[in-house]
């Protein structure tokens, strides 16, 4: 996936005279590379943005390890910079103080979820796939899909500025819970809510586009229930963010409102700050409610788009259909639909009452349901497979174990007697990044080295493709699985020093855990490097592909000239199958495309 | 490159691509302005006995604006139906006074809220409070005089629970105050209380949104007009679209008049 | 609508749709009406004032935007948002009764 992709374009369009549409202008560089509005060359951006996000989220958390690991200790290497950076306020003699390390956490988990994961997931992967697997041409809205992606990268432009105003950037944790949010001192807050509202925006165009587009420009034949299952989560997705995103939208800017113009939505009567005295009249509890309608769909953004990714990539390389295909559509309708009324069990030490806590334990137990039956069908579509053991299987290999640990560890989060031990600790940490890292993560690094054929016509390198596998999942795992009993002995989070402030009540072992964590997490980013120089080094050098579908699959991108032109298809297409014909007694090949004649 | 289903509808959905487009998108507003519409009654419901105002807002010129958010939508309808007829001038005509109502739309609402700007509370230093329109007296910097005021302190608030009532509070015509004897003074802008607050945030998104619509509108009825000639469904399909969000933003006035004015 | 009506019909529409127009007129004036009434409770003249809005609100969303006419997708994607917009309305508003606040004392 790079941007000589597009490059390529034009010169394959040339090659294939029967092309319908032939306008092979050049367009020059900015409108090819930069305000382009072909899906390809925009699910490119979004790709390369988000990666370079995840980086950067990362580093974040890298800083932070060493203040838990070694609170009050100058960081190694990066202690002069990120005083240069940050100031001796924020950072003297290269300490973490634990306002930066505040700072760092609440922008490390907005990075990763609406900078990182959710343009990549959706953004990059949505767009570049959608319209391919569904013979289309492009998406519904080209142009809208252009200005979508520029809104994210103001949004996210934003976000990385608010790093350098004065007072530092948003320091009240990814949720902004008010009043503390509202409070803090300095513009940080502000820069966060204003890049959220660019962000929320662009998401909320995106999923117009993709809804709009699996709905409407699915080629002939391609009836709802031959859609590869990764058009599904996709489009379920989409829905996610239509409907779930707006009321963040409208917290953001009473929020917003709250910071700049001193009205008091979140702030309750009564409440002084030192001795001034706050107006009153609002609630802080408001501002959960409508933050974890957002939130609680969003971490079904995060994962939907991965199990996409995984039933593709399983079905490819076991050469079997999906078990269960009808199980995974309604399952993930149905997860889909149960995500919005959940929300509130990141909210039960609020205060309420046991209906209510009732009501939301019961509806998260339910919605564990369509997740077990996804994963399962996944599980069982390996059985009597004859299974490829190449990079990307390994990942989404790896993600089924992985995930089921994160979906179990969410069990007792979700009953209130267990989660009044357990909120706010190392545990819900451990949980939650069990299902995004080893989780989505992997699955979304399975479908680059699955998908980078085909947008560059070459390999990624499988040795190091192996070692950038077997090296990330055994530091992921050393990373998030002592966090689990670290949680259960009471450890808090979002401590700058790792608890060692309350050591005695915690023990030694769960502090000393702190640095082999720290150990892996620093492995952890070292394993990273392969993957990068794969990625770059693999565009000019990597193994070219030897037909355009080079992993012998059934669905409709492998269809597609490598790269693919603008239009996608070099004749019209026409669907006959379901996207799963692999291995059909009694035919030739043992994968048969959807768009060959019945 | 073309993309099937621009203007001509799909045969399964039955719908031309913006179509989809537009109802998805209203979907999302409907979730928006339905968040702030459940902050309003939590707002509310939460308020001490007396500290939610009612019959704050200008009522007359409320429905003055409802009438004419009411008519633009009548306008912008006949506006496509003549787009259907052939009838360009038709929809130059109907267009455009629709852009203009929606202009006189955001006039009125700025007096609105520069009025509620002047609208002061002031706390004297004797223990009085006065609510009323507040004005400068030329040529004395410490003299203001109250309009139309009441004593807070002297009212029963927790008796008001309805514009009517609100409006048979005996009030004077003009109250001289020193400004040497004022304690405190604030106006009904957004920080004053929770009503205020979410009465700027709701009517502020909403005109957000009228400028919005303002300028796709005026786009269509100016240089976007011309793809009248290269190609009249698809501009009639534009104009339709134009006309759903449009009648939404309508749609949403249609609840926040009577929820922030009458109740 | 990408076929193409006949003039007479696109009349008929634009009858239609003045004299929903004029209905919308006469609602509000009940409405702001009603606002004038000496009604104590606070209940009944929240009620009114909302059955009003929501028959405006139809003759809107059902005539002017057509949606009475619309697709089946159109009505799906609308009928599955405003159960999540009640159901985000509804929950929130409970989790604020008094036996779902905290006590602090």
């Amino acid at each position: 996936m790079s941007t000589t992709a597009a490059a390529h374009a034009p010169h394959h369009a040339d090659a294939h005279d029967d092309h319908a549409h032939g306008h092979h202008e050049d367009l020059g560089f900015i409108r090819t590379y930069i305000f382009s509005t072909d899906h390809k060359v925009i699910g490119v951006q979004y790709g390369i943005t988000a990666l370079l996000f995840l980086f950067l989220g990362f580093s974040l958390m890298m800083m932070m390890r060493w203040s838990i690991a070694h609170a009050g200790q100058p960081i190694p290497l990066f202690g002069p910079l990120l005083e240069t950076i940050f100031g001796s306020k924020f950072a003297p003699k290269g300490v973490m103080t634990p306002e930066l390390y505040n700072s760092f956490g609440a922008m490390h988990g907005t990075i990763m979820v609406f900078l990182g994961v959710v343009p990549l997931a959706f953004g990059a992967f949505g767009n570049l796939l959608v319209p391919l697997q569904i013979g289309a041409p492009d998406m519904a809205f080209p142009k809208l899909n252009m200005f979508s992606y520029h809104v994210n990268l103001v949004g996210g432009i934003i976000m990385f500025a608010s790093f350098f105003v004065p007072g530092g950037s948003a320091q009240s944790g990814w949720t902004s819970y008010p009043p503390l949010s509202v409070l803090a001192a300095g513009n940080g807050q502000v820069f966060w809510l204003v890049g959220m509202v660019f962000l929320i925006s662009s998401s909320l165009l995106g999923s117009v586009n993709l809804l709009a587009t699996v709905i409407q420009l699915r080629a002939p034949g391609l009836t709802w229930m031959r859609l590869p299952f990764f058009t599904w989560a996709q489009f379920v997705t989409g829905f996610l963010l239509l409907l779930a995103f707006p009321p963040l939208e409208a917290a953001g800017i009473m929020q917003l409102m709250d910071k700049v113009a001193h009205t008091s939505f979140f702030l309750p009567t009564g409440l002084t700050a030192g001795s001034v005295h706050i107006a009153g009249g609002g609630n802080p509890l408001l501002w959960q409610h409508l933050f974890w309608f957002l939130a609680h769909p969003e971490v079904y953004v995060l994962i939907l788009p991965a199990m996409g990714i995984v039933a593709e990539i399983v079905a490819n390389n076991t050469r079997k259909p999906i078990w269960g295909y009808k199980s995974l559509v309604y399952a993930s309708m149905a997860l889909g639909f149960m995500s919005f009324i959940v929300w509130a069990h990141h909210m039960y030490l609020t205060g309420m009452g046991t209906r209510l806590s009732t009501f939301f334990q019961t509806t998260t137990m339910i919605i564990s349901i369509p997740s077990v039956i996804i994963l399962t069908c996944l599980v069982l579509s390996l059985w009597g497979g004859s299974i490829r053991f190449n990079t990307p299987m390994l990942f989404v290999l790896a993600f089924l174990p992985m995930f089921g640990i994160g979906g179990l560890t969410g069990l007792p989060l979700g009953f209130g007697f267990s989660d009044l031990h357990l909120h706010d600790t190392y545990y819900v940490i451990a949980h939650f990044h069990y299902v995004v890292a080893p989780g989505t993560i992997f699955a979304l690094f399975g479908g680059i080295y699955f998908w980078y054929p085909k947008v560059t016509g070459r390999f990624m390198n499988e040795y190091w493709g192996k070692v950038h596998f077997f090296t990330s999942f055994i530091f992921m795992n050393l990373i998030f699985m002592p966090m689990f009993s670290q949680g259960m002995a009471g450890m808090l989070r979002r401590m700058h020093d790792g608890g060692a402030s309350y050591a005695q009540a915690l023990g030694p072992g769960v502090i000393h855990m702190n640095v082999i964590v720290s150990i892996a997490a620093w492995s952890l980013g070292l394993a990273q490097i392969p993957f990068i120089i794969n990625f770059f080094w693999s565009v000019r050098h990597g193994e070219k592909i030897p037909n355009d579908n080079p992993w012998d699959a059934t669905t409709l991108e492998w269809q597609t000239p490598t790269p693919p032109p603008h239009g996608n298809f070099t004749k019209p297409i026409t669907v006959y199958r379901g996207p799963y014909e692999y291995s059909v007694p009694g035919h030739a090949t043992d994968f048969i495309p959807q768009s060959e004649p019945a | 490159m073309d993309i099937p289903y621009n203007s001509t509808a799909r045969p399964d959905t039955g719908l031309y691509n913006a179509k989809v487009g537009i109802w998805l998108f209203l979907a999302s507003e409907v979730m928006l302005f339905g968040a702030l519409f459940s902050s309003y009654i939590l707002l509310r419901v939460s308020a001490d006995p007396g500290a939610w105002p009612h019959g704050l807002l200008n009522i007359p010129l409320g429905m003055l604006n409802t009438f004419i958010l009411i008519t633009s939508s009548i306008t912008a309808v006949m506006g496509w139906a003549s787009l259907k007829m052939n009838n360009f001038a038709g929809y130059k005509r109907n267009q455009g006074i629709t852009i203009l109502l929606a202009i006189v739309f955001i006039s009125i609402k700025s007096y609105e809220y520069t009025d509620k700007f002047h609208h002061y509370v002031v706390q004297l230093n004797n223990g009085d409070v006065v609510d009323g329109h507040l004005e400068r007296v030329k040529g004395d910097t410490n003299a203001i005089v109250i309009h139309e005021g009441y004593y807070v302190n002297k009212t029963d608030m927790t008796q008001i629970t309805h514009a009517w009532q609100y409006r048979q509070i005996a009030r004077e015509e003009s109250i001289p105050i020193k400004l040497t004897d004022v304690k405190s003074m604030e106006n009904f802008g957004p920080s004053h209380n929770a009503f205020t607050g979410i009465y700027f945030v709701i009517t502020g998104l909403h005109a957000l949104h009228i400028i919005g619509g303002i300028l796709v509108m005026a786009y269509l009825w100016g240089p976007g007009s011309i793809m009248w000639r290269t190609d009249p469904e698809r501009f009639t399909n534009r104009a339709e679209i134009a006309g759903l969000y449009w009648h939404f933003v309508d749609l949403v006035w249609i609840f926040a008049f009577p929820v922030l004015y009458l109740t | 609508m990408s076929n193409q009506p006949d003039s007479h019909d696109v009349q008929q529409q634009v009858r239609k749709q003045k004299q929903i127009c004029a209905a919308l007129l006469v609602f509000t004036i009940v409405t702001v009406g009603a606002s004038y009434l000496p009604i104590e409770s606070a209940f009944a003249s929240i009620a009114i004032a909302m059955a009003v809005a929501l028959v405006e609100a139809f003759l809107v969303a059902g005539f002017m935007m057509h949606l009475s006419t619309e697709r089946k997708i159109v009505h799906l994607v609308l009928v599955l948002t405003f159960f999540f917009f009640t159901a985000m309305m509804y929950l929130i508003l409970w989790a604020n009764r008094p036996g779902n606040r905290l006590h602090l004392h």
